[in-house]
């Protein structure tokens, strides 16, 4: 791995340890565990636009098992492990698709993210508590999705503006 | 680097909408599925590999859960919940989990059933304790 990748990454896995902490801050639904902003995933749709298939996973593994590390448990690892996997896999599908934008690709990874946690809920919890669970999961998985997304795609205007301006 | 700037209007509204649908489809699935309690009058709390423990729903206790065991008194250590029983009302009253989500979850009775957003449920998911508001006919 080239320097420069190696250093990219690791500012990204900073910045997505920082975002981590920061939406544990901020309680959306107190009442429904686990509704967060989710913003550490602008930090895989970056990876998802800018980076290499592999580049994005090996960020996601970073994140997740950091994040675990520093401010969550075991189980919380496995829920966001699955959640991240199927999010990914999802997002670096759909952005294979010509003339993409970021909204739709991270609506449908914020709902995959609620997917795959969902799963590992109905393993280690049970099925019935995860039904209770999984509408609230799923609304507020669409709507941060999309919130992001609209975020991702101004950020991702700017980048590219400057990138075009620095080659002319 | 990928262009993002220059998108195909048309393909990403349908693609947002295909997804839109797909989480709502799902959410209406869960909906559908989800257990109506017939009448409740008990509460039942699960914990460690699939153990469970059913409490009168008018009886009053304190059941302390550490590492997947009930205990006799919480020490804060391990990984600890601690929830009351009181009068047709259960609530968890402390629980070292990482965000202490569970115990914002607020009481379950037979008058919130119907308001809680987790209805007959309260979840502690990083412990693995759960408690249901059940009665027969689920």
């Amino acid at each position: 791995m080239k320097i420069r990748t190696l250093t990219r990454m690791a500012i990204l896995a900073a910045a997505a340890l920082i975002l981590s902490y920061l939406d544990s801050l901020i309680p959306l639904v107190p009442s429904v565990p686990g509704i967060k902003l989710g913003l550490s995933n602008l930090v895989l749709l970056y990876a998802v636009f800018y980076m290499t298939p592999f580049e994005t996973v090996l960020l996601m593994l970073l994140k997740v098992g950091l994040s675990s590390l520093l401010f969550g448990n075991a189980t919380g690892a496995l829920y966001a492990f699955a959640g991240g996997v199927l999010s990914v896999s999802g997002m670096l599908f759909l952005h294979r698709i010509p003339k993409i934008s970021p909204i739709p690709v991270s609506a449908a990874g914020g709902i995959l993210h609620i997917v795959g946690q969902s799963l590992v809920g109905c393993v280690l919890i049970s099925f019935r508590p995860m039904i209770a669970y999984a509408p609230w999961l799923l609304i507020s998985g669409t709507a941060t999705g999309i919130l992001l997304g609209v975020a991702a795609r101004a950020a991702f205007y700017g980048i590219e503006r400057y990138e075009r301006r620095k080659a002319a | 680097m990928t262009e993002t700037t220059g998108t195909c209007r048309k393909r990403n509204w349908l693609l947002l909408g295909a997804a839109i649908l797909f989480a709502a489809l799902l959410a209406v699935l869960c909906l559908l599925l989800r257990p109506k309690p017939g009448a409740p009058d008990r509460f039942v709390i699960r914990y460690g590999s699939g153990e469970a423990l059913e409490i009168p729903a008018r009886e009053t206790r304190t059941v302390v859960i550490r590492d997947g065991k009930i205990v006799d008194e919480a020490t804060g250590e391990g990984d600890e919940n601690v929830i009351r029983i009181e009068n047709g009302t259960a609530w968890m009253e402390t629980a070292n989990c990482p965000h202490h989500e569970c115990m914002k979850q607020g009481v379950l009775s037979a008058d919130t059933v119907g308001s809680r957003p987790l209805g007959t449920w309260i979840v502690c998911a990083p412990h693995r304790v759960y408690v249901e508001y059940a009665g027969d006919g689920q």
